[in-house]
This record gives structure tokens, sequence and C-alpha cells, in this order.
């Protein structure tokens, strides 16, 4: 295992972000998933070694970064796209990702550009190498910070929500990279859309409230919804959530509406029905 | 355009550089007016050549040029990439350094209107380098810490050559605001080693606390302790001989401490690093 | 990187795209510009690295100062005047030992292909082609090279009063030779 979380606890003040969270992830995409504010990001900090758990142990690379050195060699492994991946806003693309290769103390100059331009080339950036950060959308920023993660081919990729902001034609561009990057190494990343999770990963961790709801395949997941998921004429009260589909036909989950009919879930449901709550903030498109 | 073309033989012997001048000259001068002419020459260029150009001319396109301050430490013999990181420190861009020398020209005409503030000025001296630590590490300022913090790079190695390349730009703005001031010179001097020493006392917390946090400990204690005594008109308490010489004590001990810990403390750049 | 379908935009569109940033407008401008260039520099030095050097020198110029073209004339003269001056300048910095310039003194052939040539190309060709070595350098530096007379003076290494006189003498010959 790449990654080898037990009981971890992080808290911040009076709130406990992380509660006793166990996680394992190998080659492969695996994904976090859960609302706003369920841990996520406070996990993939750790996983990334930006910060320590108050209590519990963790094991990157087989490694246990508490130790300063271990911690050295894990990071020379690591690649790391965080939330609000900031930019020097006057730097250009390649000035930003050399930057970040200059962290990554890759010192000859020569070596150091060939691998920038590798990174740029691979997130499709090439064409706008020189631009000022400034002056892309936010997609393109996106790449931007994927094409820094990928600097000097890391064996573990953590990335944070790597689809937010993206329009449907950037995020299947992103999904492409993402997989790709996948094979042969280890990537874990958090999402709260469903559809990136069920595209990409191999293993999901469904997170709530700072606790691990769930983890295994993401057929796992779905089948969990299995015979919960029906499609009738009108709205279940009972249901957990319910809502008109284009062709008419309400979609219930949870309780059966008099007439309704069972109906194949999706990963989707599943994380409704586990999530347990109708108000709760679930994106779907 | 032109209707005539160079035929393909005069074009190969011009290529290969076989062709008698007057040929040569016929043909420079129609080649900048020729488009397609001048497409038929690339046929005869090695394609190797052009290839290997390109990534020469590419790689310079791409590399950052570098600015005034990083090709002046290149002079001083500084490696490019520690350059590049001493030209990205927060603090360096312009609003900061313009705010520290705004607050210390203010202080120099407060300091001649009122005799008392002129030994405020001496206590309010170290403030502006130690400000500058403090915002060369501030979240808001860096916008790719969260990147640092998980990349290899000695974070020690990376808050010194911060802290040196903000000392080395506030450092200068505070000796010429002192040498605006009346009086002996000693005085624009005397906050120098006190300096030294409140930064490297702030350097050793960080292995304890964020530079930030350190540096708001260091200088609130600065603070306390000297406002009474200079507002007293006893200067010699915080930059007397004896104090000059403890505070060069705990700049060299602080830097030895440093040093000798490097491999074994986690500078706490971050929050919860 | 260069091989790519063909760009139908026009050089002056080109620039205009690089000064925005625009790499694919810049590689294409490359492939179009590069190979004259490199066998026209190639015809003034005999040095080839030095020559790869001062073409690289030329597009990086072409890259960041692509703002800098007034819109007048050929983009390729303008390519041209920052490749020759770049070469001049190289050439100031120190001449390489061994590096020779050529092409001025051209490649002698027979005196029958000589008169061939000058009757298919013109007569200022031929009578360009009749002027000595030394003053032919001094007329295809000043008049087709586009170099003043100090420039001419570095490129061809000898004083710029010697680039004037040589002129002087070029232009009674020609006038003489064209009556």
């Amino acid at each position: 295992m790449t990654v080898r979380v037990r009981g971890a606890t992080k808290s911040f003040g009076r709130t406990t972000a992380l509660d006793s969270v166990d996680l394992d992830a190998g080659q492969g995409v695996t994904g976090l998933l859960g609302p706003n504010g369920a841990g996520k990001t406070t996990l993939l900090r750790i996983i990334a070694t930006v910060l320590a758990p108050d209590r519990g142990t963790v094991r990157l690379l087989g490694r246990d970064p508490s130790r300063p050195d271990d911690r050295t060699r894990i990071r020379e492994r690591l690649g790391y796209l965080p939330q609000d991946a900031g930019f020097h806003r006057g730097f250009t693309v390649f000035e930003f990702v050399d930057y970040v290769a200059i962290l990554k103390q890759m010192t000859d100059r020569r070596a150091r550009h060939d691998e920038v331009r590798r990174v740029i080339g691979l997130t499709g950036l090439a064409s706008v190498s020189a631009k000022r950060i400034r002056a892309l959308s936010g997609g393109m920023r996106r790449r931007v910070g994927l094409a820094q993660a990928l600097l000097g081919d890391p064996e573990l990729l953590v990335l944070d929500e790597p689809t937010v902001g993206l329009d449907p034609e950037q995020r299947l561009r992103f999904r492409e990279m993402i997989s790709h990057a996948g094979e042969g190494r280890t990537v874990v990343l958090s999402s709260h859309q469903t559809e990136d999770i069920a595209a990409l990963c191999t293993r999901i961790a469904v997170f709530h409230q700072g606790r691990v709801r769930f983890t295994g395949t993401p057929n796992e997941l779905t089948a969990q919804a299995a015979g919960r998921v029906w499609a009738g004429t009108q709205r279940s009260a009972a249901a957990l959530a319910a809502w008109r589909t284009g062709d008419g036909v309400y979609r219930n989950v949870g309780d059966p509406p008099a007439g309704a009919e069972l109906i194949p879930p999706t990963l989707e449901d599943a994380y409704l029905l586990l999530m347990g709550e109708p108000d709760l903030e679930v994106t779907h498109s | 355009m032109t209707v005539w073309h160079l035929d393909p033989e005069a074009i190969r012997r011009y290529a290969q550089g076989i062709a008698p001048p007057g040929l040569a000259a016929s043909a420079e001068a129609h080649l900048m007016k020729c488009v397609t002419c001048r497409d038929a020459i690339a046929s005869h260029v090695d394609t190797r050549r052009v290839e290997a150009i390109w990534h020469e001319v590419v790689d310079r396109v791409d590399a950052p040029r570098p600015s005034w301050p990083e090709r002046m430490l290149a002079r001083l013999g500084v490696g490019e990439a520690t350059a590049r990181l001493v030209a990205a420190t927060p603090t360096l861009r312009g609003p900061w350094l313009l705010g520290i020398a705004g607050v210390l020209a203010l202080s120099v005409w407060a300091a001649q209107v009122d005799e008392r503030l002129l030994r405020m000025l001496l206590v309010a001296a170290p403030l502006g380098p130690l400000a500058g630590v403090a915002f060369a590490f501030a979240g808001g300022l860096d916008p790719t810490r969260e990147i640092g913090l998980a990349a290899p790079y000695s974070g020690l190695r990376l808050l010194l050559i911060r802290t040196a390349a903000v000392l080395a730009v506030t450092v200068p703005i505070v000796a010429a605001a002192g040498l605006a001031l009346p009086g002996s010179h000693w005085l624009a001097a005397a906050w120098l080693l006190p300096t030294a020493g409140l930064t490297c006392a702030a350097l050793v917390l960080t292995a304890r606390m964020t530079p930030v946090v350190a540096v708001g400990v260091v200088a609130t204690a600065w603070v306390l302790v000297t406002t009474p005594t200079a507002m007293a008109g006893h200067l010699d308490v915080a930059f007397g001989v004896g104090a000059q010489i403890f505070w060069l004590a705990v700049a060299v001990g602080g830097g030895l401490w440093l040093a000798v810990t490097r491999n074994t403390v986690t500078i706490k750049l971050g929050r919860s690093g | 990187m260069l091989t790519r379908s063909p760009d139908r935009r026009e050089d002056a569109q080109l620039l205009a795209a690089i000064v925005d940033g625009d790499r694919e407008a810049f590689a294409e401008l490359y492939r179009r510009h590069l190979p004259w260039l490199l066998v026209r520099l190639g015809r003034r030095c005999s040095s080839p690295e030095l020559v790869d050097e001062v073409v690289q020198d030329t597009f990086v110029v072409v890259w960041r100062s692509a703002g800098r073209w007034d819109g007048r004339g050929e983009v390729a003269a303008w390519i041209w005047g920052i490749g020759i001056r770049r070469l001049v300048d190289a050439l100031r910095r120190g001449r390489p030992p061994g590096v020779e310039l050529t092409g001025f003194a051209g490649v002698e052939r027979s005196a029958e292909e000589h008169v061939l040539l000058a009757v298919q190309y013109g007569d200022v060709g031929a009578a360009l082609a009749s002027l000595s070595p030394e003053l032919r350098a001094v007329v295809q530096a000043t008049v087709l090279d586009g170099l003043t007379t100090r420039e001419a003076a570095r490129l061809l290494g000898i004083p710029p009063g010697t680039v004037k006189t040589r002129m002087m003498r070029a232009r009674a010959l020609l006038r003489e030779r064209l009556a």
C-alpha cells in the first residue's frame, strides 16, 4: 500500500475535522467523496505531508512522515494539487511551473526546463506556456496546478478537488489526464462530484462529518442502493430524495410511492442513501 | 507580388552556397518579396539543424528572463535556482517595500518635530525588517505556500533565503531613514545589532511556531521592554555597549543553534506543518 | 512541433498573434523564415555554429519584440534586419579563430558561367558580378543587406573610412557599366 492511514484524528480548535479515519490506497485512483467540510481536504493535506494528525499513524510510500528525514524522502516522490492552488499571478505558466520545480530540488537548469516542458505538454498547456497566469481561464489555471503536481513523475499524486470549476468538456479532459496519471502510480483525489468519482476511481471512501462512512469499489457502493431506487408517476413523501426526471417520471430514492417499479441504482443514489439526509448538498448534472 | 520565380536549380545553388555573386545578389533581393521561393529553400536545409535550433529558441523563449535582482545575485555567485527563489519572495513585491519606506519617512519627520519620538524611532527601526520577514511567510501573501510545504526543499533553507533577501532590502531603507535624522550618527546605526539579534531569535522560534507568530512574539517583547526605557531617556538599556554585545551574542548564538540543529529540527513554515 | 497543418495566416497576423503569446504562430513564423535566414546568413559567415547562434538570437528577439514591427514592408525584411545586425554584433564580440567571412568574395566560377547568369538575371546582377570581391562586399553589405557604414565596417572587419571609399569607387564603376 502506498498510503496507509490508521486512526487519524485532527481538530482545529473545537471542530473535529477528522475523527479516527482509516484509509488505504494503492496503485490506481482512490477517490474521497463527500460534502464540503466532511474532512476530505484535511485528510489529503495529511497525505501530502503538509499537516500532521493529532493522533493516529500515517505511512506513505512505506515511510513515516512524522520523521524529518522520511518526510523529505516522501516529498521527493509526491505531487500535490491543493484545493486553492495559488499562483504568483505575474508569473508565466512556464515560470510558475519552473518555480515549483526549483522547490522540488531540480537544480540543473537544463534538465529542469526539459521536465517543465514535459509536464506542460502533458497537460496541454504548450501553446500558452509563455502567457501570464492571470490571463488564463479558471480551467487553464487548474491545468497549471496539475502540471506542477506531475513534475518529477511522482509515485504518489494527491489532488484536492481537481475538477472543481471546470466546464463539462474540460472535466472530460481532466478525467483523461488523471486516469492516465493513475496508470502505474497512486492517485488520491477528492471530489463532491459523484460522476467524476464513478468515472475515475478504482476505490472510494465516502466522508461525512469527519468520519469515513464507506470504503470499497464504486460498484460495491452502487450495489448498496439496489432495491431502493424506484421510478413512478408520483413523488414519494417518504423518499430520501425524489425528483422528476426529463421523461416525466419521478425518481425516488429510498421508500417507494404506490405503483412504482424498481430501477437500477447509480452511484449517486447510493451516495444519497449513505448520507441519509434529504437536504444534503449533492451536485448532479 | 512577384510573378516570376527562381528556377529550382538556382535555388539549389543559392541554398548550397555555390551561387555566383550576381545570382546570389538577385536571389536575395527576390527572396525578400517572394513567399514561394522562400518556401522552396526549406527543402535544401537540414531538418535536424532546423529542429535543433528550434529547441534552443523555445528553451530561451520559455525560460524566465532573469529580473535585475536575479542577474545581480548571479554576478555575486548565487546559483540560478536560489536567485529565482529570492526573486519570488512575497515581501519583495513593491507595495510592501513602499509601505515600510512610507512608515519610516513619517517617523523621521515626526522625530524632527519631537525629540522623544527620535528615541521611539530606534525602537521602531528593527520592526521594519522583522515585519518583512513575517510577510515573507504570511499565507495570504505567498500563494504557493501550500505547494511549497509539500515540496522537498528544505524549510530552513527557504526561511534563511527569504530572510536574507528581506534584510538585504529593508536594512538599507531603515539605514537611510536613520541617516536622515538630526543628531549623532551612532543613533542611526544603534539598531543594527538589535535587529540581527531579534531576527535570529525569531528564526530559532520557528522550530516551535510559524514565522508570523515567531516574529509577533519577538517584536512584542522588544516593544514592551524598550518603549518605557526609551521614553524615560535610558537608551543605554537597549542600545548601550552592553546591550550591543548582548544582541551580538543572541545573533551568533541563534545562528549557531540553527546550524547545529539544521537536520533534526522541523521548521514550521505553515500552520501545523 | 514543427510539422502541422498549414497555417493560413499572413506573416503580419502571425506577428500580431505572437505579441499575445501565441506559440503556434511563433512556430509557424519560424518554419517559414528560418531556412532562408540560415542560408543567407550562412553566406556571410563561415562558421555554421556562429550562424546557428545568431539565428537563435534572432528568433528570440522576434518573439520578444514582435510588437515593435512597424507594420510597413515585408516581415521577412524586418527579420533580416534583426538577423544581420545580430551577426554584426556577434562578430564584434570577438571573431572566433578560424571564422572568416565568405559569400562576399563569392565562389569563383568560370567566366562563361558568370556571363550566362548575368544575362539571366539582368544588368545589375552582371554589373555587380563584374566588381572586384572587395567592392562587391561593400555594395552587398550596404545596399542589399541594408547596413549602415559603421555596421558594414564591423561585418567586413575593415575601417569605416575604407567602406566609404570603396563604396564611392563601386558606385563610379557601376554607373559606368550600367550606362
